[in-house]
């Protein structure tokens, strides 16, 4: 596999140069780092040209710190909007000066915007980039092109450095709104160099494999796109994909089936006409596997599969993902429990999802277990997953833990089977937490967030194993705020799956939650059942259903903050026996299960549905959606504060007519 | 005799099964209807069959079984489907020889071979499930670290630790240094008293994390059960340091309280002795 990737750009010119000149030292140096200070106007004058020159004196201009803006809550300096909320100032103008020795050794620059909603971008006057605005000039009314929404985004651009002098340079910036009633405007921008210096010249040329040629990146030349140097499409049939694994805060694994076989590449860039950076692997195959790596944190990026002689979905807007972010942000998760029916018990349950989530982007989505029945084979994973999540398993990245059905009710794994084939899951720790070495279970990190996938189907449960050791020190090790595990086998149910005869739920039951609750985890999601239980918050309730007493129950209320109030957890961080909810969300093919009160539950119900979870700081909200598009049961968590409750939850639609909290359909 | 143990065998299996699986009834019914307009297709029957023994009916599973195999006596899989069920039900013997069937057409399938040595197992036939664990994991297309530490496990048992420890390595080698082996070697070293190798272990996995201060008390502990005192105390010492660098919410947790009392205690200890 080759990679050619924005962080560690090699052009196949620096390649030869390497290869014919010996030693060459690269190097990066930050130019402008995050979060700088910049001078900036936000008076609503038209500073006209004159910003632009280099001998323009800014001094009359603020100074402040990015990120500017105002709307979002994340700024470190507020713009200012003028009095006419509905008629706020359209432009702002920022500029910031750095230093350059020696240019010449600097052989392109790494620029990362955040821009909302348009921004136009200058290296000592000269345009280098252009973002959400329209061809043509760009005058002080004129407003972007679209009304942003990815502002919490970071797009990457690499550049010549053409532009660079010698000394004192200027990065002059404007950002646009699209309207005078936009409700937000965002700005910051990094800037680094890489460069060679003093390649040592040697008489050995190395006849070495030269990579498929990489297109050299231009500045973005506007109005007009740049031509995407890419392969033409061709009539090559994806069958399978493309779908998104193994998503971290700088890689993504993207994968996809092929009618016939072929090399493999992914295209990929900041915007989608810009496909600019590619990455692939020489072997012909029909089942393709590309990792991209070196990329930025929280960034969206555009891409298209293929061949290096064609490809399949250029230029698609709507085939993108977002890298995992580093620190805490609004993140969504979708969840979705003994799936794969592939029947129209699924696809309502689909669709209502797609309906409630609208155009915001889901950061990851998580599946219990029984992904694809009868047996998990393969044809079954096509019809019950790829067929009937095309448009999300294309943008954001998909977790699973096995169920039953997926190993064809062996419990013993067997690598060959289709769950294993057909997903990359972490085993070494690539997207956070302690290697486990094996894909059947494993936890990696997002934002703010700590999963952990257990195996309750093939994996030894009992104290010592290889997982619960694992288990022990991963969560050690944990320092993320929030602790959400999964896996098939619930720990609490009744009914058609009663967890008190089940021997795997008493197992997990007696020896995982024990370790887990330890570690402060706060949600615990399973399958199996058809159907749909969720739990008070719970603390030591480890044998069966008898046992449970009321000093178990941390919390006997419903969760709801416009009812009898959220779940409050008093660190804010993941704290031993603060108590945690345990749902069975299993009833996302089928709502097949019948229910019984378990004293656990403060809700059960044989009715189809998946969870959305929302986690944002200090708090998490959770719903039961419906295949309908209602929500039939929500409960919030929050931590290290007394929760409140806001006007809007007050307002905000409630589980509608719950007369029994035990419902059969 | 063998049809009272069968017997008995199956109660057991349809005993487990229905709590573990429950109704799959509705899916049975489908697979019906399908055999109906296609009742020469031993892969219905087979689907069928693995329906049943998940849904606890080891008789209709069985029989299916069988119609699988009169139409398609080629089908393998029916043998390592019967195994699984015969090894559920508690009846090895039985499993043994389906599954040394299966094998002959498909000799390094890893469930059936890792099902086996579980079967050896229960047959107290420990070298047969040594060899089997040796052959599955020679030839798995993924290996996993459960496999290393079962068959470690065993030769624990048959008191042969060196190659118990050969074998963990072998799983560090290929899977990375993985916690979950280390931490095995490292308390099979401990109880052969083989301090230094112990310690060169703890040594590794505490290069290898951010967070060392669990790992610096097991080593104080090892060093205090060597008699080296000093050592044990300055480990000790260490690791309240490693306790007191940590934030605030890590710091103030339930485990690294526990933590630090192991710690001090060491310390304590570790003087009274001197």
């Amino acid at each position: 596999m080759f990679l050619i990737s924005p962080r560690r750009w090699i052009s196949p010119l620096t390649i030869i140069a390497i290869c014919l000149c010996g030693a060459v030292s690269a190097f990066a140096q930050t130019l402008i780092p995050q979060n700088s200070t910049w001078k900036y106007l936000d008076n609503g004058t038209n500073p006209r040209w004159y910003w632009l020159e280099s001998n323009f004196d800014d001094q009359s201009w603020k100074t402040g710190a990015a990120q500017f803006g105002y709307g979002d809550g994340d700024e470190a300096t507020i713009l200012n909007w003028g009095r006419d909320p509905n008629d706020k100032y359209i432009s702002y103008y920022f500029r910031k000066s750095f230093t350059v020795a020696n240019p010449a050794e600097i052989k392109q620059l790494k620029l990362n915007l955040l821009r909302d909603d348009g921004a136009v971008v200058y290296l000592n006057g000269v345009e280098i980039l252009r973002s959400n605005m329209p061809g043509g000039d760009i005058g002080y009314a004129t407003a972007a092109s679209v009304n942003s929404t990815d502002e919490n985004v970071w797009l990457p651009f690499t550049l010549p450095a053409s532009a660079l002098k010698a000394g004192t340079n200027v990065v002059q910036v404007e950002i646009h709104q699209a309207s005078g009633s936009s409700s937000d405007v965002s700005f910051d921008l990094s800037l680094s160099a890489d460069g060679a210096i003093n390649p040592t010249p040697t008489p050995t040329p190395t006849p070495t494999p030269t990579p498929t040629p990489t297109p050299v990146p231009t500045p973005t030349p506007a109005p007009t796109p740049t031509p995407t140097p890419i392969p033409p499409a061709t009539n090559v049939k994806v069958s399978r994909g493309p779908y998104l694994q193994l998503g971290t805060t700088t890689s993504t694994v993207v994968r996809w089936r092929t009618e016939s076989s072929s090399d493999s590449r992914v295209y990929y860039g900041a915007e989608s006409n810009r496909l600019n950076f590619i990455a692939g692997d020489n072997s012909a195959s029909t089942e393709h596997e590309v990792k991209l790596s070196n990329l930025q944190p929280n960034t969206k990026y555009f891409y298209a599969v293929g061949s290096s002689a064609s490809t399949l979905n250029a230029t698609d807007p709507e085939q993108y993902f977002i890298t995992s972010p580093e620190g805490a942000k609004p993140t969504r998760i979708w969840v979705l429990g003994d799936a794969g029916t592939a029947s129209n018990e699924q696809y309502a349950v689909r669709d209502a999802y797609y309906k409630f989530n609208g155009n915001r982007y889901t950061d990851l989505w998580l599946m219990l277990g029984d992904n694809a029945y009868n047996n998990g084979l393969d044809s079954e994973y096509q019809l019950g997953v790829f067929n009937a999540y095309p448009s999300i398993l294309r943008q954001s990245p998909l977790w699973l833990t096995i169920g039953n059905h997926d190993t064809a009710g062996s419990n013993l794994a067997n690598h060959d089977i289709a769950y294993f084939k057909n997903f990359t899951l972490p085993q070494k720790a690539e997207a956070g937490g302690i290697a486990s070495g094996t894909e059947d279970y494993y936890s990696f990190n997002y934002g703010n967030i700590h999963f952990v996938c257990l195996d309750s189907m093939t994996s030894d449960l009992k104290p010592g194993s290889a997982m619960l050791t694992w288990l022990n020190y991963d969560l050690a090790a944990n320092s993320k705020q929030w602790l959400i595990a999964f896996w098939h086998h619930p720990p609490y149910s009744k009914g058609t799956k009663d967890s008190d005869t089940d021997l795997t739920s008493t197992l997990l039951r007696q020896y995982a939650l024990p370790i887990l609750e330890q570690y402060g985890v706060d949600l615990v999601l399973a399958g199996h059942a058809h159907n749909y239980q969720r739990s008070f918050l719970l603390d030591r309730h480890y044998g069966n259903s008898s046992t449970l007493s009321s000093d178990m129950k941390k919390n006997a209320g419903n969760g709801r903050p416009n009812e009898n109030g959220a779940y409050y957890k008093p660190t804010n961080f993941v704290a031993p026996h603060e108590g945690a909810v345990y749902v069975v969300a299993g009833s996302s093919g089928s709502a097949t299960n019948t229910v019984q009160p378990h004293p656990a539950m403060y809700i059960q119900m044989m009715k189809l549905g998946s969870m959305v979870l929302d986690v944002n700081g200090n708090r998490l909200d959770a719903k039961f959606l419906r295949e309908t598009g209602a929500i039939d049961d929500s409960f919030t968590i929050i931590k290290g504060e007394a929760p409140r409750v806001t006007a809007q939850e007050t307002r905000a639609s409630t589980p509608r007519s719950i007369k029994s909290r035990v419902a059969q359909r | 005799m063998k049809k009272i143990f069968l017997t008995t065998g199956l109660i057991l299996l349809i005993t487990i099964a229905v709590f573990a699986h429950g109704e799959l009834s509705g899916q049975i019914n489908q697979l019906t209807q399908k055999i109906k307009l296609d009742e020469k297709n031993a892969s219905l029957y087979l689907q069928r069959g693995e329906l049943h023994r998940l849904n606890g009916n080891a008789k209709a599973a069985l029989e299916d079984y069988d119609r699988t195999q009169k139409l398609n006596p080629k089908l393998s899989e029916v043998d390592l489907a019967r195994a699984r069920l015969f090894f559920d039900a508690a009846m090895p013997e039985l499993a043994d020889i389906s599954l040394k069937r299966f094998l002959q057409i498909q000799p390094n399938h890893t469930e059936a071979l890792i099902l086996l040595a579980k079967t050896h197992l229960e047959e107290k036939n420990i070298k047969a499930a040594l060899a089997k664990y040796d052959q599955a994991i020679s030839t798995a297309s993924r290996l996993k670290p459960d496999y290393f530490i079962a068959r470690a496990e065993i030769l624990m048992k048959l008191k042969r630790s060196d190659e118990a420890l050969r074998g963990i390595d072998e799983g560090i080698e290929k899977l990375g240094n993985l916690i979950t082996l280390q931490e095995k070697a490292i308390s099979y070293e401990t109880n052969l008293k083989r301090w230094d190798a112990a310690l060169n272990r703890i040594n590794k996995v505490i290069e290898q994390f951010s967070r060392k201060e669990t790992w610096l008390v097991r080593r104080a502990e090892i060093l205090f059960k060597a008699n080296r005192k000093d050592e044990a105390k300055i480990t000790a010492q260490e690791a309240l340091d490693a306790i007191n660098a940590l934030p605030d919410h890590l710091r103030n947790t339930a485990a690294m309280q526990q933590l630090t009392v192991e710690a001090k205690k060491l310390k304590l200890t570790t003087d009274r002795h001197r």
